[in-house]
C-alpha cells in the first residue's frame, strides 16, 4: 500500500476543510512538498537524487546569502564600501 | 481552537509516519550509498523549507533580526555541512574502508549542525508559534539524520 499518496491526497483536503488555519494551511503545503519530494525519489536513480540535492543545496546558498546581506548591510561580499563622490 | 489543536496532532502524525518510511525501506546492501544519497537529499529539502518558513515568519514580524540572523547563519553552516557530504558522496561509488571514515566523519558535522540550529536557533526563538511552525519542519530533517545516525552504527560498520 502507497500510503504516501494517500497522505499526500489527504493534505490538501485537510487544508481546504480548515480554511483559517493561517500557520497550519501553511505548514501543509510545506509537509506536502517534503512528502512529494520524499516520493519522487523512488521514480530516481541514486545519481539523479545526488544531482537534485547538490543542486537545493546551491539555490539554499544562494538564498542563505540573500538573507545575510539584508540582514548584514554593508557586511557582504565585496559589497559597496563608498558612495560616488 | 480545537480545530487548529486537531490540525496540528494530523500534520504531527503526517510527520511521524514519513519517518517510519524512512524505516520501512529495507534494501539490498548494495543500497547503503543510495540511502546516505536520499537521506542527504531530505536534509537539503528540509533546509530549504526553513529558509522559506523563516522568510515568511520574518516577514510578518514574527521573528526579531537577531534570530533571523542567527538562523540564516546557522542554516548556512548546516547547508554547507550537507554540501561537504553530498560533495563526497558523489565522488564515492561504494561504501567501504577507504571511505568510511571520511564520510563518517562528514555525517558527524551535518549532524552536528543541525542539532546547533536546532538548540542555539530554534530552541531560542522568542515568539513560541513562530518556533513551534519551525520546529515541525526541523524533524523532517532530524527524521533524515536518524537515517544517517542508523547507518552510522549499522549498515557502515564493516561487516567482514
Amino acid at each position: 500500500m502507497d500510503w504516501i499518496t494517500i497522505i499526500e491526497s489527504l493534505l490538501p483536503l485537510l487544508s481546504e476543510n480548515f480554511a483559517g488555519a493561517g500557520d497550519a494551511a501553511e505548514l501543509a503545503d510545506i509537509a506536502l512538498k517534503l512528502i512529494q519530494r520524499i516520493k519522487s525519489q523512488s521514480g530516481m536513480t541514486t545519481d539523479e537524487i545526488l544531482a537534485r540535492a547538490d543542486l537545493t543545496v546551491a539555490q539554499n546558498k544562494i538564498k542563505l546569502a540573500e538573507d545575510a546581506a539584508k540582514l548584514n548591510p554593508g557586511g557582504g561580499t565585496g559589497g559597496a564600501t563608498g558612495g560616488n563622490p | 481552537m480545537k480545530r487548529r489543536k486537531m490540525w496540528t496532532t494530523a500534520l504531527t502524525l503526517v510527520l511521524a509516519l514519513t519517518c517510519l518510511s524512512f524505516r520501512c525501506g529495507g534494501g539490498p546492501p548494495e543500497d547503503q550509498r543510495r540511502k546516505l544519497v536520499k537521506a542527504a537529499d531530505d536534509i537539503a529539502g528540509g533546509i530549504s523549507a526553513m529558509i522559506d518558513a523563516k522568510r515568511d515568519l520574518a516577514g510578518k514580524g514574527r521573528i526579531t533580526q537577531d534570530e533571523d540572523r542567527r538562523l540564516t547563519q546557522l542554516l548556512t553552516v548546516a547547508n554547507d555541512a550537507d554540501g561537504a557530504f553530498i560533495s563526497r558522496l558523489k565522488s564515492t561509488t561504494v561504501i567501504d574502508a577507504s571511505n568510511r571514515a571520511d564520510l563518517l566523519s562528514l555525517l558527524s558535522k551535518v549532524t552536528a549542525a543541525v542539532n546547533d540550529l536546532n538548540s542555539s536557533g530554534i530552541l531560542r526563538i522568542g515568539n513560541a508559534d513562530a518556533q513551534k511552525k519551525l520546529s515541525r519542519i526541523m524533524s523532517s530533517i532530524t527524521a533524515a539524520i536518524n537515517i544517517l545516525a542508523q547507518l552510522q552504527t549499522a549498515a557502515m560498520t564493516p561487516t567482514h
